[in-house]
């Protein structure tokens, strides 16, 4: 190690234990909060960031959804940060539905977040996951940066490109540099799961870079997995940490500051790539909307088949209009896009069967 | 501006309603029930005041404002009541605006008597966690938002309600009360067939309930055991040895059935000679003894000092009972029959056509077996074969008579659970059950799947 770089290094430690002095460990911020009014504001701010989407004008509505989406994280960091992010989620869930019948505040305390997304789910579509998921918000706006070259990208069907190899290895680089910064200083802690979640993404990224192209729709399964990993964890009563729970649940430990950092990064180089391939609770909300009221469809009398829809689309949810539902996350985005107003969003009471 | 009227019914109903939160909130204040200068009423108020506005002044939908005015105002007067405080009776206040709006959509697109179903649903709700129960409102809150989120279809509805039932009713143990009513549901929804009416509906409804009401405890120990507690279980040197113990033994007690069963059953099934309806009922005596009854025969031939097990002892110098050799003999015995009827079934569907064919066509009697009626009978042997491992493995009578000290699993149980009582001895039994379940599923899963589509290219 350069000789410049320790006192800055060693700054950057010392601040960090400075702020995790007070760190809530996950045991103790998970059943420390009796008496708290948390669970009831968090009904309430979901649920309404849940309205607004139905309620926005269609003039300017991506701005006001970036708007939305920030008060998601305002939100999430404030409010409702013992949800420990998407794993947490699922975790507190399992705990909470236990508890009905013997703490009903508890019951209520765990199970209203993740109540609350997946009734709004049922009833609006998955619009969680486009306008209110900071995780989301956070790879979103990582995205923009690299927004026309991707679009650029995605054009070409996502062949292998040797700018994108560099990018990969340029952030594998900086999450093994500072893993191994970490363990030299005894920071990192290993029993932290949201550092195999970030080697995850970077093995993944490797793969991507050769063949995003034809593994795209395979790899997508791969978040059925995740999501009975976390089930059968949360049962077993398991500690897991997402990627992102850093900031959102109040935990500043360096693993998940770096684990945080990882998930930004590697959205700099494929799209949504947590919500894409690993995100566990977008697939229980893919299943809980799977029959939602309200959902996007497409006029194929009016469709051109133009294209604009596919590119604007940031997780390859559509296809020349045609729109995959378990994909979509409600963003809008192809809705405002569309030059022939083909797309509109549907409300349908009636059930199928 | 020329064109603007006030339509008086709307004006009426908006009035009405804001005079009757405004009065019977004043009434309140004055009996001091209530503080009408509390930040909560005074927003809810406001919000009314905006809301009767907008519906006086708007072209609003009537229906969905005079409705929200009317929760905001019944929030307002009883909210205090029913909730333990103001963010509650807020957050409830939320949830009911949702159930509003789901309620309406129901009641203007879809039959009414759905709506009626609706409401019955939400009234049962609130006679459940709010009148029933003490301090269920944050229950309450929950189970609204299921309700409206399911509330669009019967199929979901049923679905919900026995969540419901479960978390409620069934308390102690939800999970598994979950896992049966939810399986039986998505039996009903699914069934499918000729002959479907209410009538087998009924039929398969009724018996799928007895059906689990025997698994119960199956499910209650898989589902209820502490996951740690296995775990603790499962370091014990003694009931690891155990359990290692029944798995060889079950597996070289099939081997040798295996060696015996494949041939006799062959033979049985392509022979005709006098005395087979005998033989055939004669298979079946380990099923129909009892198990201690099987144990104690053993014993009186193969024991110490009886005929069998002195020969063997002063041949081999070991005695049967009390080693693992009388371990294997029981679970042959008691497993003989499974493994016999299942592989006589086998070959008896492989037609005989076949093995003519190929003789016609020059294969030796050895070829014959081996390579037309072995591999068509695969399948079938091998289910068999599982099926004999599982009796095998767990076989407990007639083990305990004739070698109970070196354990199998099953007497394990049965020693723990004298020595030490029920609770201590359940995380055993979890773990032995978790066991067993995991191996019968993935080979009978491994027979199914592999073995079928060998089946086909053979």
């Amino acid at each position: 190690m350069p000789e410049w770089l320790k006192p800055i290094l060693e700054s950057l430690e010392n601040h960090i234990e400075t702020a995790s002095a007070n760190i809530k460990l996950l045991d103790q911020a998970l059943s420390g909060m009796e008496g708290s009014y948390v669970e009831l504001l968090t009904i309430l701010a979901l649920g309404l960031l849940a309205v607004i989407p139905v309620l926005v004008p269609s003039r300017r509505r991506q701005a006001l959804r970036h708007l939305n989406q920030i008060f998601g994280i305002a939100i999430f960091i404030f409010v409702v940060y013992t949800c420990l992010g998407v794993f947490g989620m699922i975790r507190n869930f399992h705990r909470g539905l236990n508890e009905i019948g013997r703490e009903n505040i508890v019951a209520l305390y765990y199970c209203s977040v993740p109540v609350t997304v997946l009734v709004m789910s049922m009833i609006f579509g998955p619009t969680f996951c486009g306008w209110i998921c900071p995780t989301g918000a956070l790879q979103e706006f990582a995205g923009m940066i690299f927004g026309r070259w991707h679009r650029c990208r995605k054009a070409e069907g996502y062949p292998f490109s040797w700018k994108m190899l560099a990018m990969t290895i340029l952030i594998a680089l900086v999450f093994l540099g500072w893993m191994g910064y970490l363990s030299v200083t005894r920071v990192f802690f290993i029993e932290d799961a949201s550092i195999y979640w970030s080697e995850v993404l970077i093995l993944l990224l490797l793969l991507l870079v050769w063949k995003m192209g034809t593994w795209d729709k395979r790899l997508r399964k791969l978040r059925v997995l995740s999501f009975f990993i976390i089930v059968a964890a949360a049962i077993a009563s398991l500690r897991i940490t997402s990627p992102v729970h850093f900031g959102f649940s109040k935990v500043y430990d360096p693993a998940s500051l770096l684990a945080t950092v990882m998930v930004v990064l590697a959205a700099l180089t494929v799209p949504h790539i947590w919500c894409r391939y690993l995100c566990p609770w977008r697939e229980a909300i893919a299943w809980a909307a799977k029959h939602s009221v309200r959902s996007l469809k497409t006029d194929h009398e009016k469709c051109n088949q133009c294209g604009v829809c596919d590119m604007v689309c940031g997780v390859d949810a559509i296809q020349k209009g045609v729109i995959d539902p378990h994909e979509c996350h409600m963003c809008l985005k192809c809705v405002d896009a569309c030059p022939q107003k083909a797309i509109a969003v549907k409300d349908k009471w009636k059930a199928e069967s | 501006m020329s064109n603007f009227s006030l339509k008086p019914r709307r004006t009426m109903i908006v009035l009405l309603l804001l005079a009757g939160h405004l009065g019977l909130l004043a009434l309140l204040h004055m009996r001091s029930d209530i503080n009408l200068f509390e930040y909560f009423n005074i927003l809810l108020l406001a919000a009314n005041l905006v809301i009767g506005v907008i519906l006086i002044f708007g072209r609003r939908n009537l229906l969905i404002g005079g409705g929200l005015m009317f929760l905001i105002a019944a929030h307002a007067l009883l909210g205090q009541r029913l909730a333990p405080d103001s963010l509650t009776s807020g957050a409830l206040l939320m949830v009911n605006i949702l159930i509003l709006y789901v309620g309406v959509q129901i009641y203007s697109n879809l039959p009414l008597t759905h709506f009626y179903l609706f409401v019955a649903s939400y009234l049962a709700l609130f006679g459940i966690f709010i009148l029933l129960m003490e301090n269920a409102e944050a229950l309450f809150l929950l189970f609204l938002m299921g309700l409206a989120a399911t509330a669009r279809s019967p199929r979901l509805l049923a679905y919900f309600w026995t969540l419901t039932l479960s978390f409620t009713l069934c308390q102690p143990y939800p999970w598994e009360a979950l896992f049966i009513f939810w399986f039986i549901l998505t039996v009903l929804f699914d069934a499918r067939g000729k002959q479907r009416s209410t009538l087998s509906l009924v039929f398969l409804g009724v018996g799928l309930t007895l059906v689990f009401l025997m698994l119960l405890p199956v499910l209650i120990l898989l589902f209820g055991e502490d996951l740690h507690n296995i775990e603790l279980i499962l370091r014990e040197a003694r009931v690891q040895e155990a359990i290692i113990r029944t798995l060889w033994t079950a597996t070289a007690a099939t081997g040798v059935l295996a060696l015996f069963c494949i041939p006799l059953g062959y033979a049985i099934s392509r022979l005709r000679f006098r005395g087979r309806t005998l033989l055939l009922s004669l298979i079946d005596i380990p099923i129909v003894i009892p198990q201690s009854v099987a144990g104690i025969m053993l014993v009186r031939v193969f024991g110490r000092q009886q005929v069998l097990g002195d020969l063997f002892q002063q041949t081999f110098g070991i005695p049967i009972d009390g080693t693992v050799i009388g371990i294997l003999l029981a679970q042959i015995f008691v497993a003989m029959p499974f493994f016999l009827k299942s592989a006589l079934a086998a070959f008896d569907a492989v037609p005989e056509e076949l093995e003519v064919a190929a003789r016609t066509l020059g294969a030796p009697p050895r070829g014959e077996f081996s390579r037309v009626a072995l591999p068509l009978a695969g399948r079938g042997l091998f289910l068999g074969a599982i099926l004999a491992w599982a009796r095998a493995a767990g076989e407990f009578g007639a083990v305990l008579f004739i070698a109970a000290s070196p354990e199998t699993a099953p007497i394990a149980v049965h020693n723990r659970f004298n020595a030490v009582g029920l609770f201590e001895t359940t995380p055993l039994v979890a773990l032995l059950l978790l066991f067993s379940l995991v191996m019968f599923f993935l080979l009978q899963f491994v027979a199914r799947t592999l073995m079928s589509s060998q089946g086909r290219t053979a």
